[in-house]
């Protein structure tokens, strides 16, 4: 039930994904990566710096 | 994260130094943890918040004072100890090591200082085979398991009800959120949309002339007003929730006037029952004492009367009894001087002896008379002692049972008073209907302020979407004005993507864990109601009425505690199936886990239905228990459904003062769980159940 539900989930995110550009995708694991990072933290300090790196690595 | 072995030096009751191995089979995934009550049982709990969090709950009392007594009694003035808790775990299968010291020392006044800092240290083994220590070791462990996590699986059962109740709403939804990535998609979409983008506006702004200016300065207004509009819906959304606090502990209160109503009909019932069952007392007693009063003598006369029948028969046998000639006749030969035979019977002769010999053995009337009355009355007396001696039992055993009858009455009409007593002082039905109906405005006209101001803010949204096409449309004077614009477009689409995804993910949620939940709740609970997750995760039960599906006024905490159980293994399961979906994605969107459930006392005060659905239900609730239990939870429902999945088990012995010995018996064999201290203090040792006889 659960696994089958989580199956359709990830081909439909996937199928979202895939219409960003390479560079856009590169940048949306970046983010997902740095947010991760600060996810336990109730205030992620210095987290809109973190994502400014990651945007000017991928996009220059 | 699996847990496998815990060690507690020191802390609090375990004096020394103890060690549990944690069952991690996938068949016998379950440690049972044996203890009375005070033997440490949430102690062992709150060793594991303390370790990962240092939080304690609130019902672990003292908090501050985590040493062990023994351990400071023996120390010399000026030493020092140390408690500690230790826990090896996996996680994504690397090992880790985590261990919280506390100091404890004496000065030399033989004061006792507990100084409320720790020092935490994490290590794992990575791949080299090399042992690693990060340097921020909270920062570490909350990133395995997060803070807003550990509600959900450390956990009292008598207590985990609240789950399911407005006060745990805000705990509920942070959790969920944590646990399913909706929180990192909130975070990143609003850090993307306010930070990053407006950072790159500004920066188009500062390239693009007056006209650049004048857009940036339109926006970062409608901005402004989104974010007090924001914080507006913010407030009344907290006032919403503590409206609806308010209004279930109305329906609580509520729910119990009729209760109240039912309760005082019963007290009246079994009150009229006692008056009877006394009166019906008395009129056996009575009874009672008539029949002991009339018969009592015959209890002791079967001896008497045997005896006597014994005597007369041998008297007649023996001739020692008259015969049948009467002694006036006897005497009227004497004075004839002439026999019946015709030979004189002058006194003095042999003759006259022989005649006077037959004088003595004839009876009298009044003796015969006697003799015949006493013979014929032994029977039916010794019959009448036999049916006395029955009536009396029949009237002891009616006393007896009317006697049992009047306690029982007595003790339950005792528990209504008590339990009216407690619902009596509640407000008057009328103002707490009143105050109910101000509630529901109140909440309605919070609700319309709401989409009233969700409205605005679409609106807004809107206004913002043609401002930032004006931006689009400006004159970027330079490179870096273009290379902003793309970085913001990109930024813009991912920011689009994220919430695309996390309306996915949330749908995805909602639908999935309401079946798991009603899955379990159907398995387990007895009424035909449905679980229900609300948009921000509230847990609820509904049912049918009417072709409607309207809100279960009043559960009760049994039906609560199995929908937070419910619920928390729902989490467990989902979170396990997310893991094993993206494991090896290279994106990873979402990334899920394995999670150990440890409860303390899981059954509560359920009933045995409930008992017995719970504890089937555990073993397929995580892929690792740790159930605490006293001897009455334990009982027989529980361990027959648990038994089976049993990996590991342990008994929580406890040394008191006191002269008591208590033993539990498990999986065939005796262990100690209460016994005397052999050197006089109070302390907890844990003894391994033989498993291997199971």
């Amino acid at each position: 039930m659960t696994e089958t539900k989580d199956q359709a989930l990830r081909e439909k995110t996937r199928a979202v994904i895939a219409e960003l550009s390479t560079e856009e995708q590169k940048l949306l694991s970046g983010v997902i990566k740095a947010e991760r990072e600060k996810l336990h933290l109730r205030l992620p300090r210095n987290i809109n710096d973190d994502l400014w790196k990651v945007l000017v690595e991928v996009i220059k | 994260m699996i847990f496998r072995r815990l060690t507690l030096n020191n802390f609090r009751q375990f004096s020394g130094t103890h060690t549990l191995q944690f069952a991690t089979d996938a068949m016998g995934n379950v440690t049972v943890i044996h203890g009375d009550n005070g033997s440490g049982k949430t102690t062992l709990l709150n060793a594991f918040t303390w370790l990962l969090y240092q939080e304690t709950s609130s019902d672990f009392e003292s908090p501050e004072r985590l040493g062990s007594d023994p351990a400071f009694v023996e120390l010399p003035l000026q030493g020092s100890f140390d408690v500690y808790v230790d826990l090896e775990f996996e996680d994504s299968g690397r090992v880790y090591t985590v261990r919280r010291t506390a100091t404890v020392s004496k000065d030399l006044e033989n004061k006792r200082i507990e100084p409320p800092q720790t020092a935490l240290r994490i290590s794992y083994i990575d791949e080299s085979g090399e042992i690693r220590e990060p340097q921020n070791p909270q920062n570490y462990i909350e990133h395995l398991l997060p803070r807003p996590l550990y509600p959900f699986f450390f956990f009292n059962g008598e207590r985990i009800e609240r789950l399911a109740g407005p006060g745990a709403y805000d705990e509920v939804e942070n959790g969920v959120k944590v646990l399913m990535d909706i929180e990192l998609f909130d975070r990143a979409i609003l850090h993307l949309d306010s930070g990053i983008a407006k950072r790159l506006r500004d920066e188009i702004a500062g390239h693009s002339g007056e006209e650049g200016q004048s857009v940036k300065l339109e926006r970062d207004k409608l901005e402004e007003e989104q974010t007090k509009r924001a914080a507006d819906v913010a407030q009344k959304k907290e006032n919403q929730k503590n409206l609806l606090v308010e209004k279930e502990k109305l329906d609580q209160k509520l729910a119990l006037m009729p209760e109240l109503a039912r309760l005082h009909a019963e007290r009246k019932a079994a009150e009229e029952a006692l008056e009877n069952a006394k009166l019906q007392l008395r009129a056996s007693v009575s009874d009672l004492c008539k029949l002991v009063s009339r018969d009592g003598y015959l209890v002791l006369a079967p001896n008497v009367l045997t005896r006597a029948d014994e005597l007369l028969s041998a008297a007649h046998q023996s001739g020692n009894l008259p015969v049948k000639i009467k002694r006036q006749f006897v005497d009227e030969l004497i004075a004839r001087e002439e026999c019946i035979c015709g030979r004189r019977i002058a006194p003095g002769t042999t003759e006259h002896e022989c005649v006077m010999g037959w004088r003595d053995k004839a009876r009298s009337d009044e003796l015969d008379s006697a003799v015949t009355v006493t013979k014929s009355e032994i029977a039916p007396l010794l019959n009448r002692r036999q049916r006395s001696l029955a009536e009396m039992d029949r009237l002891q055993q009616v006393r007896m049972d009317l006697k049992k009858s009047i306690r029982d009455l007595d003790e339950k009409r005792d528990e209504l008073s008590t339990r009216i007593g407690k619902n009596e002082n509640v407000e008057d039905q009328e103002k707490l209907e009143f105050r109910r109906r101000q509630i529901e405005q109140e909440l309605g006209t919070i609700a319309f302020d709401i989409r009233d101001a969700e409205r605005q803010t679409e609106q807004a949204a809107e206004l913002l979407s043609e401002l930032d096409v004006r931006f689009k449309k400006l004159q970027k004077t330079d490179e870096q004005a273009k290379l902003a614009e793309r970085r913001l477009t990109a930024v813009q689409n991912i920011s689009n993507v994220l919430k695309t995804i996390r309306a996915l993910r949330h749908k995805n949620l909602q639908v999935d864990l309401s079946e798991r939940l009603c899955a379990v709740w159907d398995q387990i609970a007895l009424k035909d109601y449905f679980c229900e997750l609300g948009p921000q995760y509230h847990l609820s039960l509904v049912k049918q009425m009417g072709g409607e599906k309207v809100p279960v006024l009043g559960s009760s905490t049994g039906e609560k505690q199995i929908l937070s159980l419910a619920f928390v293994g729902a989490l467990v399961e989902k979170a396990k199936s997310t893991f094993e979906q993206y494991r090896d994605d290279a994106q990873r969107m979402f990334k899920g886990g394995m999670y150990s459930i440890v409860m303390d006392s899981p059954f509560g005060n359920l009933g045995p239905d409930y008992r017995r659905g719970v504890a089937a239900a555990i073993p397929t609730l995580s892929p690792q228990v740790i159930v605490f239990v006293s001897e009455t939870q334990w009982r027989v429902e529980v361990e027959q459904e648990i038994a089976p999945r049993i990996g590991k088990e342990y008994v929580l012995c406890l040394h008191t003062k006191k002269k008591k010995e208590r033993r539990v018996r498990l999986n065939n064999r005796e262990y100690e769980y209460v016994t005397e201290s052999a050197d006089g203090s109070e302390r907890t040792q844990i003894i391994e159940v033989d498993h291997d006889r199971r």
